[in-house]
């Protein structure tokens, strides 16, 4: 319960304290990522594993959404590489939004406690999300302030939907329609897939 | 006639043997031409689910106060097809680091099943939370164990043996689609 306060509380001081901001947009182009800088196979159909790869499209590019599949876990997509075009059929959850830049570093191994940092974030004009773990396995944990020294409140598999109310350039402050929870969560394990992606759910909450 | 009676009793109990052994082994369909068996420890049972094409097994204790276990595999493009034996030193330290992400102050050590699979075994050291998860990949799928103690104590070396176990007994089995 002191738990649930905390983070009601902090919502709270949050909320009245930020700037609004601007949303982010989903458009029809979307970046792959992989966890490991990979690239990604584009598929004749969207099953997998089979023997059906038309090219492998590196990390970084750019593809064209075209409509996803009934479940939302395959989008068909359009690559553009050398002048030829293909046309097929990917993961979504190789498919974020804004450009991954480099390699993503995924090295959390200091052991120099980080304390919350609240005096970046801004309030943002309420959009939804799903939860991307960077393991193809896995689960992102729900925290209830924006670090990783701090308590995890639950823990969010693949594809379950939130609704951001504030973030910073490292974390989102998120709200679960569900449950009722606020916390935070770190940005790279969020991504704006479109309306219907398959929703996941709540683990030891 | 001592051994006569110890030889009935051993013929008779055999089917009961038999009988424990098949309820604890399971049978999870992955797709048309994989499925995996899983031996659930005694004194767990299994609550199976989906999510979109990831499965997440959690194996739930029949008494309080024992470590919570979640199996969860998903097929993953970045190791297409291949199993994390089959990757070089610096893709297996990828792998390791993707392992930690999103833990607070992991440690990780290696192990190996029974057939000597690498495990990468990530322990928790924060103040505030207490688990370990044991990671693989196994021809292209993401393999994870989630170890979570009932309150506030590190996962133990019982427990690890357990669960490295569990994952020792996991059998891949392929079908004709």
């Amino acid at each position: 319960m002191t738990k649930r306060v905390l983070t009601a509380l902090m919502a709270v001081a949050l909320l009245c304290t930020m700037l609004p901001a601007m949303a982010l947009a989903n458009t029809g182009s979307m970046y792959v990522q992989t966890s490991n800088g990979g690239s990604v196979h584009l598929r004749r159909d969207p099953i997998a594993p089979a023997n059906n790869v038309l090219t492998e499209v590196p990390y970084g590019a750019v593809v064209d959404i075209l409509g996803y599949e009934s479940d939302r876990n395959w989008a068909h997509v359009a690559y553009t590489s050398g002048g030829r075009t293909w046309d097929g059929y990917m993961m979504t959850r190789y498919l974020v939004v804004q450009n991954p830049g480099g390699k993503k570093d995924t090295d959390n191994t200091s052991t120099t406690p980080q304390m919350p940092n609240f005096k970046n974030f801004k309030l943002v004009d309420p959009y939804e999300v799903v939860v991307r773990p960077s393991k193809p396995n896995g689960y992102v944990n729900f925290r209830w302030a924006p670090s990783y020294d701090c308590r995890v409140i639950m823990r969010c598999y693949a594809g379950y939907p939130l609704t951001v109310i504030a973030q910073d350039g490292s974390w989102a402050q998120v709200s679960d329609p569900q449950t009722g929870y606020v916390g935070f969560m770190n940005r790279s394990f969020l991504t704006t897939v479109g309306d219907g992606m398959s929703v996941g759910a709540v683990l030891n909450n | 006639m001592k051994k006569f009676f110890a030889v009935l009793l051993a013929v008779l109990m055999l089917p009961v043997f038999a009988l424990a052994e098949e309820a604890q082994s399971v049978t999870v369909k992955v797709n048309d031409t994989l499925s995996i068996e899983v031996v659930i420890p005694d004194g767990y049972s299994l609550d199976q689910e989906w999510y979109g094409d990831m499965f997440y097994g959690q194996m739930n204790p029949d008494e309080e106060g024992k470590l919570l276990m979640v199996l969860s595999m998903g097929y993953s493009e970045e190791y297409a097809d291949r199993s994390i034996n089959d990757l070089s030193d610096e893709e297996l330290d990828t792998l390791i680091d993707v392992s930690m992400s999103d833990f607070a102050n992991p440690t990780h050590t290696l192990s190996e099943t029974a057939e000597g699979t690498k495990l990468i075994i990530v322990d928790e050291n924060s103040e505030y939370d207490e688990y370990a998860e044991i990671f693989t990949v196994y021809q292209g799928y993401f393999i994870g164990l989630l170890l979570e103690p009932a309150g506030d104590v590190q996962v133990s070396q019982e427990e690890l043996d357990m669960a490295v176990q569990f994952l020792s007994d996991m059998q891949f089995v392929h079908t004709e689609a």
